[in-house]
C-alpha cells in the first residue's frame, strides 16, 4: 500500500513507491481528512494519477520526498508552505 | 488467462486481419491516403495495447518499428513496395504466432526477442531505403519551423540557464508531451517517462482544463500536459518516449545558437544576455533594437502562465538578465529598479509589481520602434514575438494573461485534439448511438442460450402427451383443448426464440473468405504463378459451427487449387490460356443449405493419371480402374492415402490429403462434389446445412427401442413383403421399382440380439437410405413420425460410441438415440 492515514498525527503518508492505484485511496483520504497534511519524506515515485489529485486537491504537505526529482521538479507544484 | 488478456487477444486478432486485409488492399490499389491511415491506425492500436504488458515488449517493437515506418510511408506518400509489403506482412505473422503462444502459454520473451530485432532491422531498411529523406525533412520542417514547443517555455526558462548551456555548447532537447487522457488505461505514466529522461534540465506541468472540485476529480482522466527540456542528445531523449512517440512534438536547439555567437555586426545577434557589452553612449540603433527584444522578451517571461507556480523562479531569471543588460548598456540604474520591483514583488508574493516595472520599458529603448522593426532585429529564440506584438504591453498582469496565457492551453490542445477527434470519429460516426448497437458476447454465453432454448422446445413438446394424457386417462377433454391451444402459443414462441437464436449464431462467410486474399498472393509468389482471386458472395450466413469447421478444409482446397491446379505461365500460354490464372470462390444459400464452390481454370484432373496413382498405391485393383468412368475416377482423389503431387510441396500435398477434406466436411454433415475437365480446370461444390443446432429426424422402432434417423439422408420408407426379400451369397436384397437394392437388417448391425418383426400383413419395415451415393435399405420394425431435435453430442465414455452421432431428449422425457448411417454400415 503506498497510501495511508495516520489517525494519531493526522497525515496522509505516501511510502515509497505512490502508484496508480493509490491515486484513487489518495483522492478518498484527501477528500475524507481535508486537513490532513502530506507526510512524503519517504516518497521515491509518484504516478501520474496521484500527482493530479495532488494538483488538483492541492493538500498541504508536511515534508517534502528526499526523491530527486519528484523534489526538484514536482515539489514547486504543491502547496509545501507548511514542510 | 485473466479476463484482460483474453479481451487483449480477441482483438489483436480481429486488429491483425484487418492489417492483413489493409496491406493487401495497399499492395493492389497503390498508397492512398485513406487506407495508409486506416493501416497505420491499425498497428498504432495494435501497438498500444501490447504496450499493456510487460512481457510483449519484443513484439511491441516490433509493432512500433512498423508504424514509424508507415508513418514515414504516408509523409513520403510513396507507393508500399511488394516486397516491403512482404516484410510487413512477416512481421505481422510474427506477432499473430507470438500472441498464439503467449495465449498457449508457451510464451518466452526471450526466445523471441532474436527475431524481433531482426524484424525491426527490416523494416527500418525500408524505411531507410526508400523514404528516409521524406521523414528526415519532415523532422527538420518541424524544427526549423519557428512555433510550438519551446516557444512558451523558452523565453521564460533559456535566459537564466543560457550561460550553463553556453559552457557545455550542448543542444537542448525540447519536448512538448501530450498524453492521451486515457493514457493510464494503458498502463503509461508520464512522469516515469519523463523522470526517465537523461540531463533532465527543466519541467513544466500545464493543466489542458481546469481542475474540477476535488470530490469530482477523476484521476485516471489525465488532464496534463508536459513541457520538458533536456540536454542529452536527441535519440537518448526520444527513446524515452518511444512508446508514446505520437503524443509528444520535441524541438533541438542547438548549443551554438544559445551561446549567442552570433555575428553581431550583421544585426541579428540572438537574445542571449551574454553579450559583449559594447559600452558605448547613446545606445547604437543595433545594440538598442536587441536591448528591446532582451526587453520585451523579459516583459513576456513575466506574463506567460503567471499563475503556474514557478512564477517565481521565473521573475528572478528576467531581474537577472535586465540586470545584465543595463550592465552592458552602462544604465546600471535599470538593473536596480529590476531588483526592487522583485524584491517587492518577492514580499507581496506577487508578479504583479516586477510586471508592471517591466511594462514601462525605458524610452531610450522603446523609441523608433518601427525602424527598429526595419532594422530586423531577428530573433532566433522567439522568433514569433514581433516586437509589435508586445510593445503595447496590457496594464496590469490580469488583463495581460488572457492575452498570453492561453497560448499553452491552446499549443497542448492542438497537439492533443487531432488525436482525440480522429478516435472519435473513428468509434461513432453517427454520434452515440451507434456505439451500443454491436455487443460482443462470449460464445459461451450464447451457447447457453442456445441450449436452454433446445430445452424449452423439448419441454414444449410434452404438453401434447399431457393433453392426451387429459383426454384419454382423466377424461377431461375441455382442459385437453385448453392445453392443445396454449401449447400453439408456446409452440410458436419457442420456434421463434429457437430462429433468433439461429440468427445470432449466423456469420457470413467473409469471416474465413478473407483469409484467401492473402494466402493466394504469398503462394502465388511462392510458386511463381500469376493468379487472379475472384470472391463472390461472401455476405452469405451459416452457422458459426459450420463456419468454422468449413476453415481447413476450405484453405486446403484452395491450396490445391493454386498448387495442382492452376498451371505455370509458360504452360498456360502453351496451352493457350491467359497468362494468369482464376480461382473463383463463390457461396450462395440453396434452401436450407449453404453452397461453396471453388473453381479453377487450370490443369484440371488427369483421369489416367489418377487411375495409375490410386492402381500404384494399392488403393484399387486394375481391372476396377479400367471399368470406372471419368467422374467416378475423379472421386479417387478423396480416398485416403492419395496424393498426386509429384514433389511435395509445403504448399500441399503434405500428407494431409483430399480425405480429410471430405471427413472434416461430412462430420458437419455436408457433402463435397468434384468436377474436373482435364486441360479447362476444377470445380469443387460443397454443400453445408445453413445450421447444425436443429436436426430433422425420422424415428424409427428397432428390437423396442426407438431410434433415429437424419431425415437428409432418407430418401423413402417402404414396406416390403417378406417374400420379396431374397438372398443372394448371404447378403439380402429386393428389388425395388426394378433397382436391387442391398438390405440390412438394424437389429443385426446393432447386435441388438432379436430379429427384425414384420407386421401383420408380413411386411418388413424397410427404411431407403442414400449413404456415400449408394442407397441401402435398412430393415427396421416399425417407423414413426419425423422430429426437429436438438442433437447433444455424446459425452464421455459412450463419446467412443461412433454408431451414434447424438442424443436428443423427447417430449415424454426418453433419450432417443440418433444414428450415424455411415458408421453403422
Amino acid at each position: 500500500m503506498g497510501v495511508h492515514y495516520d489517525v494519531i498525527e493526522n497525515v496522509i503518508e505516501i511510502s515509497e513507491s505512490c502508484t496508480v492505484e493509490d491515486a484513487e485511496t489518495l483522492l478518498q483520504l484527501v477528500l475524507e481528512h481535508d486537513d490532513a497534511l502530506i507526510e512524503a519524506h519517504d516518497c521515491q515515485h509518484i504516478h501520474t494519477a496521484a500527482m493530479q489529485v495532488l494538483l488538483a486537491a492541492k493538500p498541504r504537505f508536511k515534508s517534502l520526498p528526499e526523491e530527486e526529482f519528484l523534489r526538484q521538479f514536482l515539489a514547486p507544484y504543491w502547496d509545501t508552505a507548511a514542510a | 488467462m485473466n479476463a484482460l488478456q483474453a479481451q487483449f487477444i480477441a482483438e489483436s486478432r480481429e486488429l491483425l486481419e484487418g492489417i492483413g486485409e489493409a496491406m493487401l488492399t495497399l499492395e493492389k490499389q497503390g498508397s492512398d491516403a485513406d487506407s495508409l491511415n486506416n493501416l497505420f491506425r491499425l498497428v498504432h492500436t495494435l501497438k498500444g495495447n501490447c504496450g499493456l504488458f510487460e512481457e510483449l515488449r519484443p513484439i511491441g517493437s516490433v509493432l512500433h518499428c512498423a508504424e514509424d515506418t508507415l508513418d514515414a510511408l504516408r509523409d513520403s506518400g510513396e507507393e508500399i513496395s511488394s516486397d516491403s509489403a512482404d516484410i510487413l506482412l512477416d512481421a505481422m505473422d510474427f506477432v499473430s504466432h507470438s500472441l498464439d503462444s503467449w495465449e498457449s502459454g508457451g510464451y518466452d520473451p526471450e526466445a523471441i526477442s532474436p527475431r524481433a530485432k531482426q524484424l525491426v532491422a527490416s523494416i527500418k531498411a525500408i524505411r531507410e531505403g526508400d523514404a528516409a529523406q521524406p521523414a528526415n525533412q519532415a523532422i527538420e520542417a518541424f524544427v526549423n519551423t519557428p512555433s510550438s514547443t519551446a516557444q512558451t517555455h523558452i523565453t521564460g526558462w533559456i535566459e537564466p540557464h543560457l550561460s550553463k548551456v553556453a559552457q557545455q555548447q550542448r543542444d537542448l532537447v525540447w519536448i512538448h508531451y501530450a498524453p492521451e487522457s486515457d493514457c493510464f488505461f494503458k498502463g503509461e505514466d508520464p512522469l516515469q517517462y519523463v523522470r526517465s529522461v537523461p540531463e533532465l534540465e527543466y519541467l513544466a506541468i500545464e493543466t489542458i482544463n481546469p481542475w474540477p472540485a476535488a470530490q469530482d476529480l477523476d484521476p485516471y482522466n489525465c488532464n496534463l500536459t508536459l513541457t520538458l527540456a533536456s540536454r542529452a542528445t536527441e535519440d537518448a531523449v526520444l527513446l524515452v518516449f518511444d512508446y508514446v512517440k505520437d503524443q509528444i512534438k520535441h524541438e533541438v536547439l542547438s548549443g551554438s545558437l544559445c551561446t549567442g555567437e552570433a555575428d553581431t555586426s550583421s544585426a541579428s545577434a540572438s537574445a542571449a544576455v551574454s553579450l559583449t557589452p559594447e559600452g558605448m553612449l547613446p545606445i547604437t540603433e543595433a545594440s538598442r533594437a536587441q536591448a528591446l527584444r532582451i526587453w520585451e522578451v523579459q516583459l513576456k517571461i513575466m506574463t506567460l502562465n503567471a499563475a503556474t507556480p514557478t512564477w517565481l523562479g521565473r521573475a528572478r531569471a528576467a531581474v537577472m538578465a535586465i540586470e545584465q543588460l543595463s550592465e552592458s548598456l552602462n544604465r546600471s540604474a535599470w538593473g536596480d529598479a529590476a531588483k526592487e520591483a522583485l524584491a517587492s514583488s518577492e514580499a507581496n508574493n506577487d508578479p504583479t509589481p516586477l510586471l508592471s516595472w517591466l511594462q514601462r520599458i525605458p524610452e531610450e529603448l522603446a523609441t523608433s520602434i518601427n525602424s527598429a522593426e526595419a532594422a530586423s532585429a531577428t530573433d532566433h529564440i522567439s522568433p514569433n514575438v514581433g516586437a509589435g506584438k508586445i510593445a503595447v504591453p496590457a496594464v496590469s498582469a490580469e488583463k495581460a494573461q488572457p492575452d498570453i496565457a492561453p497560448k499553452a492551453p491552446e499549443s497542448a490542445a492542438s497537439s492533443v485534439e487531432p488525436l482525440a477527434k480522429a478516435e472519435k470519429a473513428e468509434a461513432h460516426p453517427d454520434g452515440e448511438a451507434k456505439q451500443v448497437q454491436i455487443l460482443k458476447v462470449p460464445r459461451e454465453k450464447i451457447d447457453r442460450l442456445m441450449e436452454l432454448i433446445g430445452e424449452m422446445v423439448v419441454a414444449k413438446n410434452s404438453l401434447p402427451y399431457l393433453a392426451e394424457k387429459a383426454e384419454t386417462q382423466y377424461g377431461v377433454r375441455e382442459v385437453a383443448k385448453e392445453l392443445k391451444s396454449q401449447y400453439a402459443v408456446i409452440n410458436r414462441i419457442a420456434e421463434e426464440m429457437q430462429d433468433a437464436i439461429m440468427q445470432v449464431r449466423m456469420m457470413p462467410v467473409s469471416s474465413i473468405f478473407q483469409r484467401f486474399p492473402r494466402l493466394v498472393r504469398d503462394l502465388a509468389k511462392k510458386l511463381g504463378k500469376q493468379i487472379k482471386l475472384e470472391i463472390t458472395g461472401e455476405e452469405t450466413e451459416a452457422d458459426k459451427n459450420i463456419i468454422e469447421a468449413l476453415a481447413d478444409p476450405l484453405i486446403h482446397l484452395v491450396r490445391n487449387s493454386l498448387d495442382h491446379g492452376i498451371e505455370p505461365p509458360e504452360d498456360r500460354q502453351e496451352a493457350g490460356k491467359s497468362l494468369e490464372g482464376t480461382i473463383h470462390i463463390s457461396a450462395h444459400q440453396e434452401g436450407d443449405r449453404v453452397h461453396i464452390i471453388i473453381e479453377d481454370d487450370g490443369a484440371g484432373i488427369d483421369v489416367t493419371r489418377v487411375k495409375r496413382k490410386a492402381v500404384e498405391k494399392g488403393l484399387i485393383s486394375e481391372e476396377k480402374a479400367a471399368s470406372m468412368s471419368d467422374q467416378e475416377a475423379q472421386q479417387l482423389i478423396f480416398l485416403p492415402g492419395f496424393s498426386t503431387a509429384a514433389v511435395i510441396s509445403d504448399v500441399s500435398g503434405r500428407g494431409v490429403g483430399m480425405d480429410v477434406v471430405r471427413s472434416a466436411i461430412a462430420k458437419v454433415n455436408g457433402t463435397i462434389h468434384l468436377h474436373s475437365q482435364l486441360g479447362k480446370g476444377t470445380k469443387v461444390d460443397l454443400s453445408l446445412p445453413l445450421t447444425m443446432a436443429v436436426t430433422n429426424v425420422m424415428m424409427i422402432k428397432s428390437a423396442d427401442q426407438s431410434f433415429a434417423v437424419p431425415m437428409d439422408i432418407v430418401v423413402e420408407t417402404v414396406r416390403v413383403p417378406a417374400d420379396a426379400i431374397h438372398v443372394v451369397q448371404d447378403h439380402k436384397m429386393t428389388v425395388l421399382r426394378g433397382k436391387i437394392i442391398p438390405l440390412r437388417s438394424l437389429n443385426d448391425m446393432l447386435h441388438l440380439g432379436s430379429g427384425q418383426v414384420p407386421n401383420e400383413d408380413n411386411e418388413y419395415a424397410v427404411l431407403v437410405v442414400k449413404v456415400n451415393g449408394e442407397s441401402v435399405g435398412i430393415m427396421v420394425d416399425d417407423f414413426h413420425s419425423t422430429i426437429d431435435i436438438i442433437l447433444r453430442p455424446l459425452e464421455g465414455l459412450l463419446q467412443q460410441m461412433q454408431v451414434y452421432s447424438g442424443t436428443a431428449l423427447l417430449g415424454d422425457g426418453s433419450v432417443l438415440l440418433v444414428l450415424n448411417m455411415k458408421e453403422v454400415l
